[in-house]
């Protein structure tokens, strides 16, 4: 019963020993990653105005990665994730009718800052985000206008921009034309640190 | 055992080395909340299949108004104009008080009955495989209010009174497939005094629709009777149809042999046969208010 006891000592030292090297490399990878910031807080708005109706709605839950040496950047957004429609109809029609969430469940806006910029010093940078905008399984090429406030590391990305329906082959059947825009006007504001 | 987990652990760590440095692929590093769960929704378009109710419950502080017709049998023939002259009628509302609890409340004109029920979303089905089904209990009482054939009998108010419990379990297959199933089991206080009659009446539902289009879908049901009674004759309820959506009502329109639309009457009380000609013309119209919103 001692030796069994002592045989396990033994290799739970061997295996402290694995770990700690395994965090070394972990680290050692993850280190010259720190010029890639990260989506911390967010707001996300989306607003149809159509001569019968009103429709808005907010999410929180924008998710997304800025690599400010490369001027990369993938942003990306869970569709179910949108609340304050004026019924839960609405939402489950937003849902599944529109934007056919089982089958396209995410948002995405990936590329590259246009302008050459470093956003060393502390700011407010215009910038033009360019690349590929995928909304219910349909990529096009955009470019978004935004405006970047750089404080202490912590970037914050404030834009508006509008999206027409049409572009992302999401049909609006004749009997509700007059309830939901052709185009829908986004607003985002996103802290990145 | 411990060195084979050590050396994946140090394979983990140098995979990781590797996979980090290949920074092309920045949709990697994006962690969505992996221990959130979605449920399913719109496993079908309105709270009832057609005659049955369905597993959906009417939204958190939504008012469902829903009027039902069934017509006469389209065995009348040209003279009635295939049933259209007569027709049953239903009239009910529904109310989501939670997010699981739904309760109703209608009025028939056959028999002149009113019900109520209570139902609630016991198990609801993820996207994911952690819970493959949903499960709903459904209770209700009916009472018919017709004059008592016998006043100057001792009539009592609950001899007026029968109850319904349903069990509902539904998948959602995928986008547009969904099936249900629904032991049930009606009870009725008052039957004659006969040996051929019983107070519990036992019955295996099964339900499915299947969409057709973004806003149309067809709906079946049809209902098992495992005791019927011998000295009528009686039959298992059937009923095919479509639904319709635009916007805040939806459609449902149906052939059926049952010409009553509560618990008791379609399941335990349908007289006709399919096979007979017995079949009803009928459509349920529900429409939603929004009273007080939650989201």
């Amino acid at each position: 019963m001692q030796k069994i006891k002592f045989k396990h000592h033994r290799i739970n030292i061997q295996y402290v020993v694995v770990l700690f090297f395994a965090l070394l490399f972990t680290s050692l990878a993850l280190a010259p990653q720190k010029e890639q910031a990260k989506v911390d807080d967010s707001l996300v708005t989306f607003t149809s105005k159509a001569p019968l109706e009103t429709i808005f709605a907010t999410s929180k839950n924008l998710n997304g990665i800025l690599d400010t040496t490369k001027r990369d950047f993938l942003f990306r957004i869970n569709m179910g994730t949108f609340s304050g429609f004026k019924s839960p109809l609405q939402k489950e029609h937003f849902e599944e009718n529109y934007l056919e969430i089982d089958k396209y469940r995410f948002a995405s806006f990936t590329g590259k800052i246009i302008e050459e910029t470093s956003f060393k010093a502390d700011g407010d940078y215009e910038v033009r985000g360019k690349g590929l905008f995928n909304l219910h399984g349909v990529s096009q090429e955009k470019i978004i206008k935004c405006m970047v406030n750089v404080k202490n590391g912590v970037y914050t990305v404030t834009s508006t921009f509008n999206l027409k329906l049409n572009d992302y082959k999401i049909l609006i059947p004749h009997l509700v034309q007059q309830k939901i825009a052709e185009e829908i006007n986004v607003s985002i504001s996103v802290k990145i640190k | 055992m411990f060195k084979k987990t050590g050396l994946i652990f140090f394979c983990f760590a140098l995979a990781s080395t590797g996979w980090s440095q290949s920074d092309s692929t920045l949709l990697s590093m994006l962690d969505e909340e992996p221990g959130k769960v979605e449920y399913e929704q719109a496993t079908f378009k309105a709270t009832r299949i057609i005659n049955s109710q369905s597993i959906e419950n009417v939204y958190k502080g939504v008012l469902d108004f829903r009027i039902a017709h069934r017509f006469g049998s389209v065995n009348g023939g040209g003279y009635t104009l295939f049933g259209l002259d007569q027709a049953s009628m239903k009239i009910n509302l529904d109310y989501g008080i939670t997010k699981r609890i739904a309760i109703g409340f209608g009025r028939s004109n056959v028999e002149k009955t009113y019900d109520v029920f209570l139902k609630m979303k016991i198990l609801r089905q993820t996207t994911t495989h952690r819970m493959p089904i949903s499960l709903s209990i459904v209770s209700g009482t009916s009472m018919n209010t017709l004059k008592w054939t016998d006043p100057s009998r001792n009539n009592y108010l609950t001899s007026r009174l029968s109850y319904f419990h349903q069990i509902l379990i539904a998948r959602k297959f995928n986008k547009s497939f969904s099936l249900q199933i629904m032991p049930t089991l009606v009870h009725y206080n008052l039957i004659a005094n006969n040996k051929l009659e019983t107070n519990d009446h036992y019955f295996l539902g099964v339900g499915f629709r299947q969409k057709i289009s973004k806003r149309v879908s067809i709906n079946f049901e049809y209902t098992y009777s495992f005791n019927q009674p011998k000295n009528q004759t009686l039959y298992n309820s059937l009923s095919v149809g479509f639904d319709l959506e635009t916007g805040g009502h939806v459609f449902q329109l149906h052939f059926t042999n049952s010409s009553k639309m509560h618990e008791r009457g379609f399941l335990a009380e349908t007289s006709e046969s399919w096979l007979k000609g017995g079949i009803h013309f009928g459509f349920n119209i529900s429409r939603v208010f929004t009273i007080k919103s939650y989201n």
